[in-house]
């Protein structure tokens, strides 16, 4: 028995269609073709002006939001989205279309610092971490209204959503000093779990993790990091001691540091979506291990729930909102129906399913194996949602420049059986550990 | 944030579950609404009624218990909603594999399906807009037994004068599919489940090569696939029963008939030959599952109506709120 744990890839929201490159070999960060991922700029497409720093006492909520006052998210997501449609700040992120994932976070950062500003996504977070308190499905009621607003979500909110829970539970020093510059869009983190050899069977992984005085050292590689290239920090998990789950530690290492190299990967669908970390020496602080020595698979299953969980959550918004999307660009045609059908009635059933772990995380259960089913749940919907998509909209999906946006989507849904422990890895979890059937006997093969 | 004006909690559900089986499996000749009665079930129906049926209902799904439950509920939200002078004595009549109702000048032509014999009551048959109220004289009735022939259902058919029928008009119709489509939703989840417990514990037992053929991943993975799609089904019938939509209610029935066909193919596969024959209890369940699908649609059509009525809206409705 090897599969127990899937490549826990890290994610990806910001689909994009690369257009545009500019060369720049001498950055440390740069694609696998060469180019600079950071300076580019594209005159063909619009821009949302960038806001500049803007006083909460202008907002008309200013930073006095209080959960208490809604009835319930659904009644804060109203509200919401009438702030998003009105404010200048935001409302020129509604169809907003970057042309690259660097240009995406670019622009995507004053989008947060205005949420933030305005106090929207600090409801659902601990007034100890910068938030405005409230339970998780505050954020959860703000994300489905970005979707039905056709606001793309900047990936830092993705990311913290994963990386951010544990931290409140495993590091609360961590979440207290980082979590207020991580919702504002000041930096973004990645996760670093996978290694070249180490993907579905991530307990073999290899990445050294030695003592030097105060802290440790860092020796090894790291692949897959979503958005590496463009994150501050990685949260990382490493070897410190023995073989097998055991011997790992789970530490947050800052990545612009000597010792560290990021390498982006391109991704199917043009774009930068994950990234090679080389460990040679890496400084991490006694103070940014997360949980104990020797915790690190605790806390990497721990994750899970908010990695498989309330990212089904999030996903499935923008598959109703991409599949309403589809509709408008073609006529209705009779031979679609019943794929359309069949890909909603996933999308539902995901969404239904989704919001009981969001309703469950709330109430802080720990949940278990059964968050395979979320993920499972979430390969069937995404694959037939974007299957029936390209279907309906026709021949000019895979061709039309104005398409770029949805056609990124549709390549990048390609990776959902794959990302976050495998679909199979999953078929294996979901019939061991939440249906009892019997694991392989040791010494059987 | 879940069950809503519920007055059952989880404990209460699982007595019920218990006392559930036994009422829905027991061998007796008192009709069932009396052993309900002895259950107390008015008083937990009303307490939450949505918790009450689905739990029902499942329960009816997973004993393959043949226990005329549908037809007397799908009667009362009839009567609920065409008032209370049909709160007895009237079968819904459903839609026929053999062909349709229909009105030749001053003749009805029937063609239904009810889910237990008339005798005596009147056959409520949808026709266009209306309801027709049949009174049951020169209707003639069939056991529909070819396929699953402890289910129950009867084919009707007959002439019927106009003049005899009492008309009724409104919207009656859509509340009855509604309340149809999640009660058998609740049903095919309950048998898809039982489905995958048993293939789970058939495949723990039996052994090939020296070792449980369940250790094996080409079954696990079978049996685990179709578990995700019956938990996102139950989600469904849940949804279904709490916000009463019909719009949520034709969803969670395709969904469900869909999960339990899937279910179906995956544990027979488990089974082996032995699954294939009438050796084992398997093919009661499959053959339930294709006759409960039928009813309100099976899950094909449903894909195909609900594909439609999202292309001619334009509106992708999403299905519960936080």
């Amino acid at each position: 028995m090897t599969l127990q744990c899937g490549v826990l890839v890290g994610h990806m929201v910001c689909q994009t269609s690369r257009r545009h490159e500019v060369s720049n070999p001498a950055s440390r960060r740069v694609d696998t073709a060469g180019y600079d991922l950071t300076t580019l700029s594209d005159s063909r497409t619009t821009l949302p002006s960038i806001p500049q720093h803007h006083d909460p006492a202008d907002s008309g909520t200013g930073g006095a939001l209080d959960p208490a006052s809604f009835a319930s998210p659904t009644a804060y997501a109203a509200v919401l989205a009438e702030f998003l449609r009105t404010d200048e700040r935001t409302n020129a992120f509604i169809g907003f279309r970057p042309h690259s994932l660097e240009h995406c976070a670019e622009h995507l950062a004053a989008l947060q610092g205005a949420l933030f500003d305005s106090g929207w996504s600090r409801l659902g977070w601990p007034p100890s971490a910068g938030g405005l308190g409230g339970d998780p499905r505050f954020r959860a009621a703000m994300f489905q209204t970005l979707w039905d607003l056709d606001i793309q979500i900047p990936e830092p909110f993705t990311t913290l959503e994963i990386l951010v829970p544990v931290l409140m539970v495993f590091a609360p020093h961590l979440a207290d000093e980082f979590l207020p510059a991580l919702l504002r869009g000041d930096e973004s983190w990645a996760q670093a779990f996978s290694e070249p050899d180490a993907g579905s069977d991530l307990a073999s992984l290899r990445t050294r993790m030695e003592p030097d005085g105060d802290g440790f050292r860092l020796y090894g590689q790291k692949v897959w990091s979503t958005f590496g290239h463009l994150a501050q920090r990685s949260v990382l998990l490493a070897r410190s001691g023995g073989p097998g789950h055991k011997g790992l530690t789970m530490v947050l290492v800052d990545l612009d540091q000597p010792g560290c190299e990021v390498r982006a990967i391109r991704a199917e669908d043009g774009e930068n979506h994950f990234s090679e970390i080389f460990l040679d020496g890496a400084y991490v602080p006694k103070e940014r291990v997360i949980g104990d020595l020797g915790t690190g698979w605790a806390v990497a299953m721990y994750m899970l729930q908010w990695e498989r969980g309330a990212w089904g959550w999030l996903q499935q918004g923008r598959f109703h909102k991409r599949l309403e999307q589809a509709l408008a660009m073609a006529p209705a045609q009779p031979s679609h129906s019943a794929s359309i059908g069949r890909a909603y009635a996933l999308m539902s059933a995901l969404r239904l399913h989704t919001r009981h772990t969001v309703e469950c995380l709330a109430r802080e259960e720990t949940l278990g194996p059964e968050v395979s089913i979320d993920k499972l749940l979430l390969i069937d919907a995404e694959i037939a949602a974007w299957n029936t998509i390209r279907e309906h909209v026709g021949p000019r999906f895979d061709v039309d420049e104005d398409l770029h946006w949805l056609r990124g989507e549709y390549l990048f849904s390609r990776a959902a059986p794959i990302y976050g422990g495998s679909q199979e890895i999953q078929r294996t979890l979901v019939a061991q550990r939440v249906l009892g059937m019997p694991r392989e006997q040791a010494g059987a093969r | 944030m879940s069950g809503i004006d519920s007055g059952i909690d989880s404990d209460m559900v699982a007595m019920l579950r218990t006392s559930l089986r036994h009422v829905l499996t027991e061998v007796s000749d008192r009709p069932l609404a009396q052993r309900l009665d002895d259950l107390g079930w008015d008083e937990v129906v009303t307490s939450d009624p949505a918790t009450a049926l689905q739990t029902m209902f499942e329960i009816k799904g997973e004993t393959l218990s043949s226990a005329a439950a549908l037809g007397p509920e799908l009667a009362r939200v009839f009567a609920v909603h065409a008032g209370d002078a049909h709160a007895s004595g009237t079968v819904v009549g459903l839609a026929s594999p053999f062909g349709a109702s229909r009105l030749d000048g001053d003749t009805l032509h029937v063609e239904a399906t009810a889910l237990s014999v008339l005798d005596g009551a009147s056959l409520l048959v949808p026709l266009d807009s209306r309801l027709a109220v049949c009174p049951s004289a020169g209707l003639t009735e069939a056991p529909m037994t070819e396929l699953d022939e402890n289910f129950g259902a009867v084919r009707v058919t007959g002439i019927v004068a106009a003049g005899d029928v009492n008309w009724i008009d409104g919207d009656v119709w859509p509340h009855v599919v509604a309340h149809g489509r999640w009660l058998v939703a609740c049903e095919l989840v309950g048998i898809a489940r039982h489905v995958i417990a048993t293939a789970v514990e058939y495949t723990g037992q039996r052994v090939q090569y020296g070792k449980p053929i369940g250790e094996f991943q080409a079954l696990q993975h079978r049996i685990a696939s179709a578990h995700a799609l019956v938990v996102g089904a139950g989600h469904l019938a849940t949804e279904a029963g709490r916000d009463g939509d019909e719009w949520t209610a034709l969803v969670a029935k395709c969904m469900a008939g869909s999960a339990a066909e899937f279910a179906c193919t995956q544990a027979q596969q488990c089974y082996g030959a032995i699954g294939f024959t009438w050796e084992h209890e398997f093919h009661r369940y499959l053959r339930r599952t294709y006759t409960l699908d039928r009813l309100f649609g099976d899950w094909r059509s449903l894909e195909h109506e609900i594909g439609n009525r999202l292309q001619l809206t334009g509106v992708v409705p999403r299905i519960g709120s936080l």
